[in-house]
């Protein structure tokens, strides 16, 4: 692995906020710490310092020697400073040599580097001074080095655990990162075996349901999906192919009877029937087409206000003969305008085809109702056109595959017919948010087109 | 003769076109206005249901059937 390439790495990325988040964290709790025992210490100190020397001040001079006297004795640590000055700034007693020059006369504590009788070096201190009734001056203070010592510690304290921490935490994520760059390249490779045509390769699981893991279970889902699309386009594809050959077969076989045939009226009608064959596979490639069309078609634009009655009874109009020659019943039953958003045409094409299908499938004897009303969907009340027949009707197992392209039931190959209708219905629906609900029984079959935004669902049986 | 209106469109659509091979397609499109083709001979029925009114018995008829291709209407003559 490159260098460039891990720190480019989302974990390490995240360690290095990380640091920078634990880093900032601790320097404000010892930042806190740290102004805690200085200034606050400094000013509590400073505060009693100046009443201490405030009250000295106004002390009778045995006393105040006295008092001196047992604050110096009892510094074990030499840390106290206390003098007393005369008014001409000559000692009467303490650990001064001197009036420091740069002290104020005021009711405040001052910070200053001192130099005592007791030490050689001049120290931070902590002074504060105040004048005598009859001019002297007492100074109290109290050397600082305990306070810096403390400080130096929690300084050393924040040194030696801030470092340790980013760096723990610096080496969890470059390791972090490693694995992780581990994964995505592994799932990169998977993929790149799948493009290479590998479709039923999948990604691997670690099992620990992390995003990496979620993620790649989603996109093993799609490639199920994928992998079954595929089969249905390549049986599909081969249905085609199937059906197309039958007439092309059936026509050559006509067409080379003629041509052997003496008469030339024999050759005119093995082209007719010919010709008729070309019509059934040209109407199953338009077809085909036409389905192809509406599944890509995302306008809904051309969409109106229809009148599912009004369309129900041109379909009625274009059928009633066929049936009526075949011997079987069709009636309309329509409650009154019923108004949906649509396009009109394709509403015809769509009722049309379940009629064309009824009437091909229902006996003679039989009866054919095209209904339209509203249905109870799932609570809601939605326009519902139905066609049920008398016909053999389609088991539960097989509605689901009715839809597909060129799918016909094994008891229907004899009817002529290209096995299309249902799936351009779908299609349809579909465009229209519409949905194509197949019921009924062995004693006839109920196709209904639900024409409602319904919770797909909920949608069962309407009661129209 | 009593004709129905659709029917009627039908003869006249045939009419303006003697001597001509009219599919059920072109039908469908022009009298219809339909942009599909049904998979039954839907087109064929109301045909025969046009002839069977307009041609009398014993008379030669009007509107002629063209085998795998559609219909043709030739003027008695």
């Amino acid at each position: 692995m490159r260098r460039t390439e891990l720190f480019r790495a989302g974990p390490f990325r995240l360690a290095l906020g990380f640091a920078v988040a634990l880093s900032v964290g601790m320097l404000l709790i010892f930042g806190f710490i740290y102004w805690q025992t200085s200034e606050v210490e400094t000013r509590r100190m400073q505060r009693d310092l100046v009443r201490e020397a405030a009250l000295a001040a106004q002390t009778r001079d045995d006393i105040l020697l006295y008092q001196l006297q047992v604050r110096i004795m009892s510094d074990y640590h030499r840390v106290t400073v206390a003098a007393w000055f005369d008014a001409d700034g000559k000692r009467r007693y303490g650990n001064l040599d001197a009036l420091p020059p740069d002290l104020p006369l005021d009711d405040k504590g001052h910070r200053l580097d001192i130099r005592t009788n007791d030490t050689d070096q001049p120290q931070p201190a902590i002074l504060a001074a105040a004048k005598r009734a009859d001019g002297g001056t007492v100074v109290l203070g109290r050397a600082m080095d305990e306070l810096l010592a403390l400080q130096r510690v929690v300084a050393r304290t924040l040194i030696a655990g801030l470092l340790p921490a980013v760096a723990l935490v610096l080496a969890s994520g470059v390791l972090g990162g490693a694995r992780a760059r581990r994964r995505v390249q592994t799932v990169q490779r998977t993929i790149g075996r799948i493009m290479g045509g590998d479709l039923r390769e999948r990604l691997p699981l670690s099992g620990n349901r992390d995003a990496v893991d979620q993620l790649s279970a989603r996109v093993n889902q799609m490639l199920d999906r994928i992998v079954h699309l595929l089969d249905e386009i390549r049986a599909v594809g081969d249905n085609i192919a199937h059906d197309l050959r039958t007439p092309l077969s059936v026509m050559r076989a006509k067409l080379e009877r003629g041509l052997a045939a003496e008469e030339p009226e024999e050759l005119r009608r093995g082209a007719e029937a010919a010709l008729a064959d070309l019509d059934k596979a040209f109407g199953m490639i338009t077809a085909l087409l036409r389905i192809a069309e509406l599944e890509d078609s995302r306008r809904q634009a051309g969409f109106t206000t229809v009148d599912l009655a009004e369309v129900a009874g041109e379909v009625f109009d274009l059928y009633e003969p066929l049936a009526e020659a075949k011997g079987v019943t069709l009636a309309q039953e329509a409650g009154g305008p019923l108004f949906v958003t649509g396009d009109r045409d394709l509403l015809i094409e769509a009722v049309a085809n379940l009629v064309d299908n009824a009437v091909k499938f229902t006996p003679g004897g039989g009866r054919i109702v095209i209904r339209t009303g509203m249905g109870a969907i799932g609570g809601d009340a939605v326009p519902v056109v139905e066609v049920s027949d008398t016909g053999p009707g389609i088991p539960a197992a097989e509605r689901a595959a009715v839809v597909r392209r060129l799918y016909r039931l094994d008891k229907s190959r004899h009817i002529q017919g290209n096995g299309l209708g249902l799936s351009l219905v779908q299609a349809i629906a579909t465009l229209h948010g519409f949905k194509l609900v197949i019921d009924g029984d062995d004693s006839g079959a109920v196709i209904a087109l639900i024409c409602g935004a319904v919770r797909l669902e909920d949608a069962e049986t309407p009661a129209v | 003769m009593p004709l129905l209106p659709r029917e009627f469109k039908l003869l006249e659509y045939m009419m303006r076109r003697p001597d001509q091979v009219i599919t059920p397609a072109m039908l469908l499109t022009d009298v219809w206005h339909y942009r599909f083709v049904p998979q039954t001979n839907v087109v064929d029925v109301h045909m025969g249901k046009l002839r069977h009114k307009i041609d009398e018995v014993g008379e030669l008829p009007m509107i002629h059937r063209v085998r795998g291709a559609g219909f043709m209407l030739r003027a008695a003559d």
